[in-house]
């Protein structure tokens, strides 16, 4: 019971990490010079990150209808931005 | 954790469950509030991009004003909150109620300073005189002045949710202060935990389209 705990916890430390590794990426890369690229490589870590706050801190699996309809509007949304901001 | 509630699947709500593992409904109990949070986190999105393409120039300038590091600490600071409060919830699920309730003060004191360091921010960018309708304002450029009063909406819009899910963590610990792991107290805590995330997720677009994608 202990070890399953402590896994679950190193669970949560090891989002945190990587969400803060992820958030220095980020910022490092819309520092450069990439042109469009930096835009969009911004908003698809913006993405991920997102998506692994939902799914681990949150606890959210997408199986149900209403979950579906916010995937789907989420990823609609995303979609317009991936193009507006190319 | 998944999406089906424990009434949905046949188990009545019963008090003082021993290890009681919540298939708690998140997305169907606060289906209006992240519909919201979705539909103004892409909506705000969107227009500061559209604004963004047409005054290019402007919300360069305009975001040149601003701090990336008081925005990397606001981010780390959110990141923390969500952990404490992950951590806090699985704490209460497995009955630790003296962590709980230090994760819990924690997450509070977290999303007090963030709230402390947005206010912070709009104090210097008020008293520089940055804030539609000033003086200095109105000799700037009007892609600068959108630039500035989308900010203010975005971030401002925000920073109310993360306010109300501060005291909605507030107000779910003092609920919960019977220490029972019940199914209606874990499904308390992880509604908020839900609510906050969707703060943190809100920040994450807004900081990246204002300090970021520029």
């Amino acid at each position: 019971m202990e070890n399953e705990n402590g896994k679950n916890y190193g669970r949560f430390i090891l989002l945190w990490l990587s969400l803060v590794v992820t958030m220095c990426i980020s910022v490092a890369v819309s520092s450069m010079n990439l042109g469009s690229i930096k835009n969009t490589v911004v908003l698809t870590i913006t993405a991920i990150q997102s998506c692994l706050i939902i799914i681990v801190f949150a606890g959210v699996r997408i199986n149900n209808t209403t979950g579906k309809v916010f995937t789907t509007v989420s990823v609609v949304f995303l979609f317009v931005l991936f193009i507006l901001i190319k | 954790m998944l999406l089906t509630s424990t009434e949905e699947m046949g188990h009545p709500k019963t008090e003082g469950v021993e290890n009681v593992e919540v298939e708690s409904s998140l997305i169907n109990k606060y289906k209006y509030l992240l519909f919201s949070v979705i539909i103004i986190t892409g909506a705000s999105c969107i227009i500061l991009t559209i604004y963004k393409s047409i005054y290019e120039d402007g919300f360069l300038i305009g975001a040149k004003e601003l701090s990336i590091y008081t925005m990397v600490f606001n981010t780390i600071v959110l990141f923390t909150a969500g952990l404490t409060m992950s951590l806090s919830f699985e704490s209460f699920k497995n009955k630790s109620f003296p962590l709980y309730g230090f994760l819990h003060k924690i997450t509070v004191l977290l999303v007090v300073v963030f709230i402390a360091n947005r206010f912070m921010e709009y104090t210097t960018l008020i008293d520089y005189g940055l804030i539609p309708g000033s003086a200095l304002m109105l000799t700037k450029s009007k892609g600068e002045s959108i630039f500035f009063l989308l900010y203010y909406i975005t971030t401002g819009v925000q920073l109310l949710f993360t306010i109300a899910a501060m005291f909605n963590i507030i107000v779910v610990g003092k609920i919960i202060k019977h220490e029972e792991t019940t199914v209606d107290n874990i499904e308390k805590v992880q509604k908020t935990s839900g609510m906050f995330c969707s703060a943190l997720i809100m920040w994450l677009f807004v900081s990246a389209f204002i300090y970021l994608i520029i």
